[in-house]
């Protein structure tokens, strides 16, 4: 029958799967997995765990709660993946933000999550300036309060309300703050990549920027 | 037409981003954002921002489990794209559709008549089971009870949102919502009972497609290609590979 040679037909489609070529681009990747393509996932997989458990480890310190979170945040994408819009982000920033929506669902399931400003610490950044030194140049922009800010509500997950309670600063101080950082950063991202003096990460370096953040 | 977020709206975006709306504001927010493509730009820039902390930290002591990628295909034979694909999987910003894509696409503003109950006029389904009227009567008689209200309202509003009302043997079970931007919204006024959810699958192509599994909240898929024929299953909880009920057919649109 007809219908039996168009099933057989769409059968052997979905079981022919390309070879995975390690320089096609993330977003391909995640075309190929809206298709049902399990070697394109793990593509990715291989492309970006290490950034996500980093993440993971960032925010919620247990091990494992953070290979369980990663695991979910990929099985997310896969079931997801039809709905990345290479539009509007790029596939990393995509799955960033899958997993780190995934790791605050984690943060507070948690019976106590309550925070001290004391157990905010800053974080080291890498030695490797190729793959991250932009990234690393947004962030060493800003001055210490922004900063302390952002990551608190980043990794942390505090409300603006929390965040004010947490440094005694008033809401509307924690909210400005909080939109400069962003905008700081987004000004760098959004730049040139290097040579715009204007651009420069503030004295001190890159490594330690903006000094003691409390 | 759009323009820039103020301050306040600024602020609202940012704290959807860090995850801290609630349910309701985050979907208040998602509508608002529908018809913003300079709110939504400016959204997708802060998201673009924060994910340069992720990318800024130190990963050189980070070891990725050996047999992570392993457990991950596992876990994907085992469970299916269909097994959850809950849109609270996603945050606001990995949930949205390009702002582009709201004002660049007149065939879709141009939508045509609807065709209630009637079957796609697609190729390569003689799979599909016919007689689906009767059949889909008794699935809503024995597996789904009244639900809540219908939560499509804010879809409804949008302006060029194309709605038509999803009807088995003239009874009115829910509402089918095209977006100006592609996106469908479906919502059945009954809830499925215990231990089952509705499935939506696209008949596209030869073998159902999932686009996900709801309940009394509806669904909203990804952009949809305008006439792409729809059909809702009662499956068990979680969804299933393929349609294992008579299907509800819906309005093309």
């Amino acid at each position: 029958m007809e219908a039996d040679a168009a099933r057989g037909v769409l059968r052997s489609f979905r079981t022919m799967t390309l070879p995975i070529h390690p320089d096609l681009p993330d977003e391909d990747l995640l075309r190929r997995m809206a298709a049902g393509e399990e070697d394109a996932l793990s593509e990715l997989h291989r492309r970006h765990a290490r950034l996500l458990y980093g993440l993971g480890r960032r925010m919620l310190r247990h091990p494992d709660d953070v290979d369980c979170c990663v695991q979910d945040a990929f099985m997310n994408a896969w079931r997801h993946a039809a709905r990345f819009d290479p539009a509007r982000a790029s596939a990393k920033t995509w799955l960033v933000s899958i997993a780190h929506h995934r790791f605050l669902q984690q943060l507070r399931d948690r019976p106590d999550t309550a925070l001290e400003l004391a157990d905010w610490d800053q974080p080291t950044h890498g030695a490797d300036p190729t793959d991250r030194a932009l990234a690393e140049r947004a962030v060493a922009a800003l001055d210490a309060p922004q900063r302390q800010l952002v990551e608190l509500a980043y990794y942390r997950g505090h409300s603006h309300a929390e965040l004010a309670a947490l440094t005694g600063l008033p809401l509307g101080t924690v909210k400005s703050r909080l939109r400069a950082a962003l905008d700081r950063m987004r000004q760098i991202l959004g730049g040139p990549p290097n040579g715009d003096p204007l651009h420069a990460p503030p004295p001190g370096g890159e490594d330690v920027p903006g000094g003691d953040p409390a | 037409m759009s323009r820039d977020p103020n301050p306040q709206e600024r602020d609202l975006s940012l704290r959807a981003l860090l995850g801290q709306l609630t349910p309701d504001e985050e979907a208040q927010l998602a509508g608002q954002l529908h018809d913003r493509p300079d709110w939504q730009a400016d959204l997708d820039a802060d998201a673009r921002a924060l994910t340069a902390l992720a990318e800024s930290l130190d990963l050189s002591d980070v070891e990725v489990p050996e047999d992570a990628s392993a457990r991950l295909l596992a876990r994907v034979r085992q469970e299916g794209r269909t097994a959850v694909g809950a849109e609270t999987d996603l945050p606001l910003s990995a949930r949205l559709t390009a702002p582009d894509a709201v004002t660049v696409a007149p065939e879709d503003e141009a939508a045509p008549g609807p065709a209630p109950m009637a079957l796609p006029p697609r190729r390569s389904r003689a799979w599909w089971p016919l007689g689906l009227g009767l059949a889909a009567a008794l699935l809503l008689a024995v597996l789904i009870r009244p639900g809540p209200a219908d939560p499509g309202a804010r879809y409804a509003a949008v302006p060029g949102a194309v709605q038509q009302p999803v009807q088995v043997q003239g009874e009115a079970l829910g509402t089918v919502i095209r977006l100006p931007d592609g996106r469908v919204f479906v919502h059945l006024t009954r809830t499925p009972e215990e231990g089952r959810t509705y499935q939506l699958w696209s008949l596209a192509e030869a073998v159902p497609q999932s686009l996900g599994v709801f309940g009394d909240d509806g669904l909203l898929t990804a952009a949809l290609p305008a006439g792409a024929p729809l059909a809702v299953t009662v499956e068990p909880a979680g969804g299933s590979p393929g349609p294992t009920t008579p299907p509800i057919l819906l309005p093309v649109l």
